[in-house]
């Protein structure tokens, strides 16, 4: 030993061996490590104390690792916590050893990263541990941890979420969060639910966001598709597994026709079958039924009674009686564009979970050709996966599915796993049958969904019992 | 001196910041994985909560972190030079040693990895064990 400790050798590692040594321990060595940890430890007390470390003490530097389990086993946790009156403050204070040799390395391209000093292409590949450890806002990560319960969360902080950067860090852990929600919940099955557009007509309510209507002066005369081509693309629907087909009609539409149609899928194909109309009674619910029918997508819009003629009061007793008669109640918060407040936005995501919606995701309003609301423009994709995923949040345990429209990738991290694809008419083309226009093909659909790695080949989790019907 | 554009300009890299070796490990304290650390005490982080840290190597490095509601920024700090004070008569004996030795007897002079040198001598020769062959 003493020929170690020869004047300029770094006696430091030298005795931290001899402390350690099993067969020959040095007790001086011992003496000094003892005496070293227990003021580490009070000096890692004075720091915790002087910036009050809640959020924990970090010990770094390259002793610490050698002489770990020195440190766990008494005189530092001693000392760490003498400071007489102020222990009680300590015992709150997380302690950790920090045993990643290139931590400072990392925190330097952190840092450097954080600044933009790097492009977002820089080959540093941290990005990913950069991800995993950041940490966000305490509000926003309070909000999630509860969220992830299947709880669902406040109307304020639905509010708070919808309101954050939309390129924070913060606004992906909304949808990571979701996303995870989500592919639990409906165990990885994609959903997609054809929408059989029956009609076309220059139809006279005039609500602003429609394309068919007689002031967007798109369609001059009634277009009804045949039974004909009704069937086949309802047959097309069930070769392609679509898990739902359904049945748009605009509020003109003859509800004995829909029955009519109704009667006729049901006879001729096993996918289950919703139907889209005008406000219905009671007795109109149980027609629907009978017809074949298993649910009704109906929503209360936004604007609803300003861009359009019809009263709220009046949509939600249609969808009171969609759950009266058992009939499935299928939502959206639609149509969304930038005019509409987050408020109004965040109504409709509360309505949906008090009446239970089998679905309520966001459809944003797109503008048609010479759409009177041109003039806003369109939300992007991006806020749209957002209030997918601040949707998701808010229904808890409620929905069997959540979707978006029109079809997109982005949505499908932020918690939706529903699409759906379309032919016939559409209310958002200037085309009559929407499945040469923007509609999407259930294939596509199937595509976007396999990208984003959701299975379309599950059974649906909408139809409890329908394969068997 | 070394000097931030004078780096830049020899490599040609348009942005240089030079951080000193604890600001970068402090930088680096909230992405850190349950991988990167060892827990000592089972305690709940109070996210947000500031946070501290201390290595001892060479010297004695400290600095700290506070949350700006964006994110968490790191400060420097000198607290390994402030002065040490001796908590035992060990300890105490051990600052009257070092006295005779320093102006200053400051906690990087008994907690870093020439402190533990330090502590070494001083239990040695107060004749606190023998030193081994």
């Amino acid at each position: 030993m003493p020929n170690q400790m020869i004047l300029g050798y770094d006696r430091t590692p030298v005795i931290v061996q001899a402390a350690f040594d099993k067969e020959r321990p040095c007790r001086l060595c011992q003496g000094s490590l003892e005496m070293f940890i227990s003021i580490l430890g009070a000096e890692a007390e004075n720091m915790a104390l002087e910036v009050i470390a809640s959020g924990g003490v970090y010990l770094g530097g390259g002793i610490p690792p050698q002489i770990l389990w020195a440190i766990e086993d008494g005189p530092f946790l001693e000392s760490f916590g003498c400071k007489g009156r102020m222990s009680g403050h300590r015992e709150d204070m997380p302690l950790h050893v920090i045993l990643n040799p290139k931590a400072a390395l990392m925190g330097a391209a952190c840092h450097a990263m954080a600044k933009h000093h790097f492009t977002e292409n820089s080959e540093w590949g941290l990005k990913r541990k950069l991800k995993m450890g950041w940490k966000i806002s305490p509000q926003v990560s309070d909000i999630l941890d509860k969220a992830q319960e299947f709880v669902g969360i406040s109307r304020e902080d639905a509010g708070l979420l919808l309101r954050l950067d939309l390129e924070s860090k913060e606004t992906y852990a909304v949808m990571e969060t979701a996303n995870r929600l989500s592919r639990k919940q409906f165990r990885g099955k994609a959903e997609s639910h054809l929408h059989i557009g029956v009609n076309v007509a220059p139809c006279p309510f005039n609500c602003s966001f429609c394309s068919l209507t007689e002031k967007a002066g798109i369609f001059k005369e009634d277009v009804d598709f045949s039974e004909e081509t009704i069937l086949r693309w309802a047959k097309m629907g069930e070769v392609q597994s679509a898990d739902a087909l359904n049945l748009m009609t605009t509020g003109t539409f003859s509800f004995e026709r829909l029955l009519e149609i109704g009667r006729l899928l049901k006879r001729e194909v096993s996918v289950p079958l919703v139907a889209n109309t005008r406000d219905i009674n009671h007795r109109e619910g149980e027609k629907l039924l009978e017809a074949g029918f298993v649910g009704a997508y109906h929503a209360v819009r936004l604007g609803e009674g300003v861009d359009t003629p019809f009263k709220r009061e009046k949509r939600i007793q249609t969808i009171q009686v969609l759950n009266d008669v058992g009939l499935l109640w299928m939502n959206c918060i639609e149509p969304v564009g930038p005019e509409h407040s987050l408020d109004d936005i965040v109504d409709l995501m509360f309505l949906a979970k008090k009446h239970r919606a089998v679905y309520s995701g966001v459809m944003r309003r797109i503008n048609f050709p010479r759409s009177p609301m041109e003039r806003f423009g369109m939300i992007t994709e991006r806020e749209m996966a957002r209030m997918v995923a601040v949707s998701r949040l808010v229904m808890g345990d409620v929905p069997r599915a959540h979707c978006t429209h029109e079809p997109h990738s982005a949505s499908l991290m932020a918690g939706a796993n529903l699409f759906f694809p379309e032919v016939g008419a559409s209310p958002r083309d200037g085309m009559a049958d929407t499945g040469k226009g923007r509609g999407k093909s259930l294939g596509v659909c199937r595509a976007i969904f396999k990208e984003m790695e959701w299975d379309p080949d599950l059974p649906s989790n909408c139809f409890p019992g329908a394969a068997s019907s | 001196m070394m000097h931030e554009t004078h780096i830049g300009n020899a490599l040609g890299v348009a942005s240089v910041r030079l951080l000193n070796d604890l600001l970068a490990l402090a930088y680096a304290v909230p992405f850190l994985t349950r991988e990167d650390l060892h827990v000592l005490n089972k305690r709940r982080t109070v996210s947000g909560g500031p946070m501290a840290v201390v290595a001892p190597a060479t010297g004695l490095g400290e600095a700290y972190l506070r949350w700006d509601g964006t994110t968490y920024r790191a400060y420097a700090s000198e607290g390994g030079h402030t002065d040490f004070a001796p908590s035992n008569a060990l300890e105490t004996g051990l600052r009257q040693y070092l006295l005779k030795r320093f102006e200053h007897v400051t906690y990087e002079r008994v907690c870093s990895g020439s402190g533990l040198v330090n502590i070494y001598d001083c239990l040695k020769d107060s004749g606190y064990a023998d030193e081994p062959d």
